[in-house]
């Protein structure tokens, strides 16, 4: 208040400036028609454009309320139509051999979650626990090792994919057989890097990796990729070698799921050595 | 004191009818509108009270306003004038401030003083005014013509006082 006067006292001049003003508008808006008219209709654009504006902003206020409703709408509708039913279709069959015992099991999929450009980089496929998927198993194209089923509910599973900083997978050089680990370093989508391979042997750009078979996620033989630069790794015993992967991951749609039947077994067996 | 006082009053009451009896009717080719009873505000002295000069203007603005029926037009331009006068007052002194005998005229602070203050207390009425009047922005261009024209005219006719007056007080002294 003392200030509110303060100011008052202050701009004085201003102020009854302004008031001298306020009654000559008065007046004139009052006793000349054609500046009433012209204030009347200034006034109501004016008294318009506020209006319209304030229902703006309610509008944007309520967007949130109205953006669920249509969702909720949206997904009602989408309910209804076919392409939201999924096949619960399973497309594998047993064979019983007493010779050939079928050792690696496949399960066709669909993609239906992708992502490249993180450092641990998953997808999700449209198969679960009802379509027979376990976890631990191997994704794989016809391009390639596409990576490991790690969570598995009713419907989908989650897959590490080999674009993802923490995967180790075991892969070996086709043509002289000697297996490493290949890992990928999060920075190309189009490489990975296969190490431990000892200095001794000869490799050549182009040559092809290949899954080791050592572990009981993949099978053997399952290609990866092609080399495609050659490095001595830092204590100069092993090389580094740049596997130039053959999928590339951004376009999968569909995948399979290769499971080895025995993995339980030789697993426990793997418990039992670990003791020795 | 009192002297100047009634030398305002009549002045002013001499302007005013001299504004709606002759200057009104002087219309020339609706652009040219001389409105020489500003003068009352200009010449005021030069200590009056920046409020004093507002509610002056006020008065002056309504009593033209009335007279001629446009109520609050005259006085709208008036009253801008009344308050940026002050101002002017105070940017435009001497460097050593005005003398206590000082008279906002040629003859105390010379021409080129005064041309300048009544250049821009004119433009600013005449602006004021005939923007009121016209009362929209589509048509300024007119509007701005009217006012250098009738600045123009109304700045000869105040000058034109000034020298009669000089040869006034010549005459008395001698």
């Amino acid at each position: 208040m003392k200030n509110l006067i303060r100011l008052l006292v202050r701009y004085h001049l201003f102020f009854m400036f302004l008031a001298l003003e306020a009654i000559a508008f008065g007046l004139l808006f009052q006793y000349n028609r054609y500046h009433r008219s012209s204030y009347i209709n200034a006034s109501t654009a004016i008294t318009g454009n506020v209006f319209s504006t304030i229902q703006k902003v309610k509008d944007y206020m309520i967007l949130a309320e109205s953006n669920k409703q249509l969702a909720a709408e949206n997904a009602q509708i989408k309910n209804t139509l076919a392409q939201s039913y999924k096949s619960n279709r399973i497309s594998f069959k047993e064979i019983y051999d007493s010779i050939f015992i079928k050792n690696w099991e496949y399960v066709d999929c669909k993609i239906v979650f992708n992502s490249t450009n993180k450092q641990n980089n998953i997808l999700i496929i449209d198969k679960g626990l009802k379509h027979g998927i376990k976890s631990e198993t191997g994704l794989i194209t016809d391009r390639g090792i596409i990576g490991i089923v790690r969570h598995v509910s009713d419907n989908y599973s989650s897959v590490m994919s080999l674009l993802n900083v923490s995967i180790n997978v075991s892969a070996k050089l086709k043509k002289s057989g000697h297996f490493g680990t290949l890992q990928w370093d999060g920075v190309s989508n189009n490489h990975c890097w296969l190490s431990d391979i000892p200095t001794h042997i000869t490799i050549n750009n182009g040559d092809t990796v290949v899954s080791s078979g050592y572990s009981t996620i993949f099978p053997e033989g399952i290609i990866i990729g092609v080399t495609e630069d050659i490095n001595r790794s830092d204590d100069m015993n092993f090389f580094r070698i740049k596997v130039r992967l053959l999928q590339d991951f951004g376009i999968i749609t569909h995948a399979y799921v290769v499971q080895n039947i025995f993995k339980e077994e030789i697993d426990s067996l793997k418990t039992l050595s670990r003791h020795d | 004191m009192i002297k100047e006082l009634l030398g305002n009053i009549v002045r002013a009451l001499f302007l005013i009818i001299f504004q709606v009896l002759i200057l009104n009717n002087i219309g020339l080719g609706g652009y040219i509108n001389p409105y020489l009873y500003i003068l009352i505000i200009l010449l005021l002295p030069l200590e009056t009270p920046a409020w004093l000069t507002q509610i002056i203007s006020f008065g002056v603005g309504i009593t033209i306003d009335i007279i001629v029926e446009t109520p609050g037009m005259h006085t709208s331009a008036m009253i801008f004038i009344g308050f940026i006068r002050p101002f002017l007052l105070k940017y435009s002194a001497p460097r050593d401030g005005y003398e206590t005998d000082d008279e906002p005229n040629i003859k105390s602070l010379g021409l080129s003083w005064f041309f300048k203050y009544a250049l821009i207390l004119t433009s600013a009425h005449h602006l004021f005014l005939f923007q009121v009047e016209s009362f929209n922005f589509t048509n300024i261009g007119h509007t701005l013509i009217r006012t250098v024209l009738s600045t123009i005219f109304t700045l000869s006719l105040i000058l034109l006082t000034q020298y009669l007056r000089i040869g006034n007080s010549h005459k008395n002294k001698f």
